[in-house]
């Protein structure tokens, strides 16, 4: 297995994920900052974003996507809930919940644009937080008692906006990044992300 | 559909049936009809529960389901949730495994589950950050920016005519359904692969029967007003700020009376 990956992006969730599962990968460097992509690369992922993955046939892209495609292909039952338990549909849910709601409420905050909450499918910052932190309720991962991968996109969410300071003052979302942040896989994510 | 597609989904439709039914929160002209469409795809029996999103007040039934008082929400013996992508993924994974959406260890898995989060991830806040005129970082965006988006999507559908090539599945639900709006905004200018591909989608059976849902749906007053300013907006670019402004007013009443 190969994950196409740079330091400080979003692939450090693929790398949390494969850790979770104990997988084995090789993990290719991609020079963001230089104008082209390999061809490899963009076989993969077609805007030459990161990360990317290969698995045998398996060429594909997007941080959420390879987190349930290794979640449900690895660690079914385990990191994601089997097709037929009652916490599969939430478990998606909150799988879409980084890429279409939190990243693009925080970058329209951010830029200051005009939101229209009915008619963004992510309403605007506030509201997503609200949810976030509802769908918390004072337990300790998304699903209730159970960590699953839905918890590695949105704690690395988390960890992103708090070093961004683009968290808000949220003692729910705090203790949340905190409780990520223990977890040994993470660690171990966290040391490969730096090291390079 | 060939013959064995219309089986395998008959027989997994008809063992749900019989242990429940299927509950959808639903209005006319929302992203509610993405989940009709699904749901005729795979011909499950479900019923709808009409929320008119285009007035202020929500039950709390709906709030039980879709915390941010949207449509769609879904309702699945114990299953409750919300998001037309997630909605339709967990239909097609639940009742149309190996039609609707690859297995999960299918090799095609992994680049269906890169479409499902192309529609939410990618196409909607690259048009709406593109609307808005402020455009980011395309670097730092996770749906780099408008024209990154569609060449991606072009360049993925390549001769087509489903995004996984032969195999029409849950991402075309998706892709399709948020083409339509595209086309509609005429964002597909110059692009005449991505438009045929939304043709395609909006000739297929299923996809009409959910154009009927919506139609045979009861429109307020402040639902017909809003889908004429919407369609003014849609035509004219002008129209458009006004239009998300008024949009913006209306909703301002709280979401529960
Ligand atoms: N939706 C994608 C977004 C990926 C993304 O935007 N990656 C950034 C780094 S965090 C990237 O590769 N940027 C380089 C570029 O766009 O050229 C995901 O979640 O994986
Ligand atoms: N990400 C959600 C967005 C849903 C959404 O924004 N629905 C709109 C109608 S298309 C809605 O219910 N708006 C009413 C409101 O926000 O109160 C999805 O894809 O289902």
């Amino acid at each position: 297995m190969k994950l196409y990956w740079g330091p400080g992006t979003r692939a450090f969730r693929a790398v949390w994920m494969l850790e979770e599962a104990g997988l084995d990968y090789e993990r290719v460097p991609v020079d963001l900052s230089a104008p082209e992509r390999s061809s490899e690369l963009l076989a993969a992922s077609p805007m030459g974003k990161v990360p990317a993955l290969r698995d045998g046939d398996v060429r594909m892209w997007d941080s959420a996507a390879i987190c349930m495609y290794l979640a449900d292909r690895y660690a079914p039952g385990r990191l994601a809930p089997a097709r037929d338990e009652p916490d599969r549909g939430l478990y998606l849910q909150w799988m879409f919940f980084s890429p279409g709601a939190i990243e693009p409420a925080t970058a329209e905050k951010e830029a200051g644009r005009l939101s229209v909450p009915r008619v963004n499918g992510w309403g605007n910052f506030e509201k997503m937080v609200d949810t976030w932190e509802r769908g918390l309720s004072g337990n300790d991962w998304i699903l209730g008692d159970r960590f699953t991968a839905a918890d590695i996109m949105l704690g690395s969410s988390a960890l992103t906006m708090r070093s961004e300071g683009t968290l808000p003052g949220s003692t729910v979302l705090e203790a949340y990044a905190d409780r990520c942040l223990a977890r040994g896989a993470c660690q171990r994510a966290l040391n490969r992300f730096i090291d390079r | 559909m060939p013959a064995g597609q219309a089986r395998q989904v008959t027989v997994l439709a008809s063992e749900v049936a019989s242990a429940r039914r299927l509950k959808l929160y639903w209005c006319p002209n929302t992203r509610a009809n993405r989940v009709v469409w699904m749901l005729e795809e795979l011909g499950l029996d479900y019923e709808t529960v009409h929320v008119d999103v285009f007035r202020p007040r929500r039950s709390d039934e709906l709030l039980a389901v879709s915390p941010m008082g949207k449509v769609p929400g879904l309702e699945d013996g114990d299953v409750r949730m919300c998001d037309s992508s997630a909605i339709c993924l967990y239909l097609a994974d639940r009742y149309g495994r190996g039609t609707f959406a690859p297995g999960f260890d299918d090799p095609d898995r992994g680049r269906f589950l890169q479409w499902m989060i192309f529609a939410p991830g990618v196409i909607e806040p690259a048009v709406t950050e593109m609307f808005g005129g402020s455009a980011g970082d395309p670097r730092t965006n996770g749906w780099g920016d408008f024209g990154r988006m569609i060449r991606a999507w072009e360049q993925g559908l390549g001769d087509g005519p489903w995004i996984l090539g032969d195999r029409f599945t849950a991402a075309d639900v998706t892709l399709g359904a948020t083409g339509v709006l595209c086309k509609r905004f005429k964002l597909f200018r110059g692009h005449p692969a991505l438009s045929d591909y939304i043709a395609r989608c909006q000739r297929r059976e299923a996809f009409q029967r959910a154009l009927a849902v919506d139609r045979a749906g009861p429109k307020s007053l402040p639902a017909r007003a809003q889908a004429l300013a919407m369609s003014a907006a849609a035509s004219l670019a002008w129209a458009r700020k006004p239009t998300y402004r008024l949009l913006d007013w209306l909703r301002r009443p709280g979401e529960k009376e």
